[in-house]
């Protein structure tokens, strides 16, 4: 659709229209269900040349045939907070796994930008021929509507961020520029378009105020990474930010209040910790996209959803073959890898990088508390674990 | 309820049932019909801007009187377009954009963005609008009102300001220069 406000408005207008209709009308309306609204829909295309079409979502995984590059492809679409300190974001990740040589991987971070209904996502790819959109929306939004006016019913899932839904579809719109946004239209359950809130430069989100620390002086705060001492572990930087509740509340987000980065042995590790964007001291959401790890009880294991460093508001696409950031290289030392994580008081401990082995080894030496007074020694001393672990 | 894969249902049936229908239905035949009006008003010389101006007067009408659609008549596209001719025609009489229908039923007048535009514009692309927009203003002007929208000579002098004789010159100017630039795109 082209003009999508000019759309929005016209519904408006006849709902008011509407509602001045005689009550007989009003109640008849107003029992109509989705089902009502979406055969109605698959008549209109079928019957007017398929101006308009309906189509549920596919799902977060599957098999889609033909994928980015031709030929049948599996595909995965992920979404993990985004663990840049300071921030509250998604970091959403397709991947196509075809052939070797027929590999395309999309990938975003970006912080949360509103309580409106895109959460995360929302984002449009293509190659020369084929394209393809996704999202993660608010549980509200039923179904989405694209710009060719094909409607995709927004479907469920326990890997989802809590109150979310998802949205993926083979678009098939060829774009004269790559990669290019278009509007898409969320509806309610009653096909009612969902606006989302306008954005200015007085309510516009900030990044909470950060200090980086590099070396092996610890920073005093309410939200640190405090790691009892081990021979083979040395502290390489850290970063903390206060958290305070974000501005912009948003279901299921989590708020990243510190990172730290460790030599292990010969493995380069990050830990960062995340609580509550809407309200850091209580019981934060459940990480989206991870599984129990078998082998390691107590702990849950992400494949290929770590992000730390990785930069907000970056999207980049690649179609080419089996580098995935060929836009940005740099990104791919900071992203990609897999992560495990636990429980920490009110939030969640997440290790990146290393083995599964490292990474539950890290995470069994770090305080579940995150407040660490001013007055602590040299990072890494015995007596700093035991007074950061007195302080609780 | 109507078998979906049922092809006897014609689309003036469908744009009937639709306009019968409630608000969100109204939006389906919004979006059914969206390109063509807006190419219609492309069609005739007028800017994105303009078009989309337009466009919603025209479906603000099509609302208000949607009731009126008799499927019988013919497809719904034709019942928009007699109301998209009027809506240009008053426009042209006036010398601005009709929204009389548009500003009572509370539809706010769009703010366009550059994207906006561009997807507007998608719609355009011919050639002998590209040479007619590339004409002076006052002689494009003049060949709008008189060639596209069939406005007389005395409406058109009255519109734009000048004298009969003023305007038939820019008409006659206007149409020579795009005769010769569409035969040399040619």
């Amino acid at each position: 659709m082209r003009l999508p406000e000019l759309h929005a408005a016209m519904v408006r207008a006849a709902e008011t229209q509407e509602a001045a209709a005689p009550p007989t009308r009003r109640r008849l309306l107003s029992r109509r269900t989705l089902i009502v609204l979406v055969a109605c829909l698959v008549l209109a295309g079928t019957a007017a040349g398929a101006v308009l079409s309906l189509t549920r979502s596919r799902p977060l995984t599957g098999s889609i045939n033909p994928g980015p590059n031709g030929g049948s492809s599996l595909y995965s679409i992920q979404v993990f907070p985004m663990m840049t300190v300071g921030w509250s974001g998604w970091c959403i990740e397709a991947e196509f796994a075809g052939t070797a040589a027929a590999r395309a991987t999309a990938y975003g971070c970006g912080a949360v930008e509103d309580s409106g209904p895109l959460v995360a996502g929302g984002d449009e790819f293509a190659s020369s021929d084929r394209s393809y959109t996704f999202g993660i929306v608010r549980e509200d939004v039923a179904s989405v509507r694209l710009p060719e006016g094909k409607i995709v019913m927004t479907v469920a899932d326990a890997r989802l961020p809590v109150g979310t839904r998802a949205y993926f579809s083979p678009t098939h719109v060829i774009h004269k520029l790559p990669n290019r946004t278009r509007a898409v239209t969320f509806l309610d359950a009653r096909g009612r378009p969902i606006g989302s809130p306008s954005q200015t430069a007085a309510n516009a989100v900030q990044r909470l105020p950060v200090r980086t620390q590099l070396g092996g002086n610890p920073l005093a705060g309410k939200c640190t990474i405090t790691v009892r001492p081990l021979p083979s572990l040395r502290l390489l930087s850290e970063t903390v930010a206060e958290p305070e509740p974000w501005p912009r509340g948003q279901s299921g987000a989590l708020l990243s209040c510190a990172n730290a980065t460790f030599r292990l042995g010969e493995a380069t590790i990050g830990l960062a910790r995340l609580v509550s964007s809407t309200a850091p001291s209580r019981s934060a959401p459940n990480l989206p996209s991870v599984i129990p790890d078998p082998h390691h009880p107590g702990l849950l294991v992400g494949v290929a959803v770590g992000n730390l460093g990785f930069p907000s508001g970056v999207f980049v696409a690649d179609f080419g073959g089996e580098q995935p950031f060929s836009a940005t290289p740099a990104a791919a030392a900071y992203s990609g890898h897999d992560v495990s994580a636990r429980s920490a008081g009110s939030g969640w401990l997440v290790a990146e990088g290393g083995t599964p082995t490292q990474r539950a080894l890290l995470l069994a030496r770090v305080s579940d508390e995150g407040r660490r007074p001013a007055a602590a020694g040299a990072y890494g001393s015995a007596p700093l674990g035991r007074r950061s672990a007195g302080s609780t | 309820m109507a078998d979906p894969a049922d092809e006897t249902t014609t689309p003036a049936a469908e744009d009937a049932r639709l306009l019968a229908g409630g608000a969100f239905d109204f939006g389906v035949f919004y979006a059914r019909h969206e390109d063509f009006v807006l190419g219609f008003f492309l069609r005739r010389g007028r800017s994105a801007e303009s078009a989309a101006d337009m466009a919603a007067e025209t479906f603000a009408r099509a609302l208000a009187g949607r009731r009126r659609f008799d499927p019988a008549r013919g497809e719904a596209r034709g019942w928009l377009t007699g109301i998209a001719r009027h809506v240009l025609a008053e426009s042209v009489r006036a010398g601005r954009t009709q929204d009389r229908v548009r500003r009572r039923l509370g539809i706010e007048r769009l703010e366009l963005d550059d994207a906006a535009l561009e997807r507007i514009n998608e719609l355009a692309g011919e050639p002998a609008i590209d040479a007619l927009r590339r004409l002076p203003d006052d002689q494009q002007a003049a060949v709008r009102g008189r060639i596209i929208d069939g406005a007389d000579y005395k409406q058109l002098a009255v519109g734009l300001g000048c004298s009969q004789s003023v305007v038939r010159k820019r008409v006659s100017r206007g149409v020579s220069t795009l005769r010769a630039r569409l035969k040399g795109d040619t």
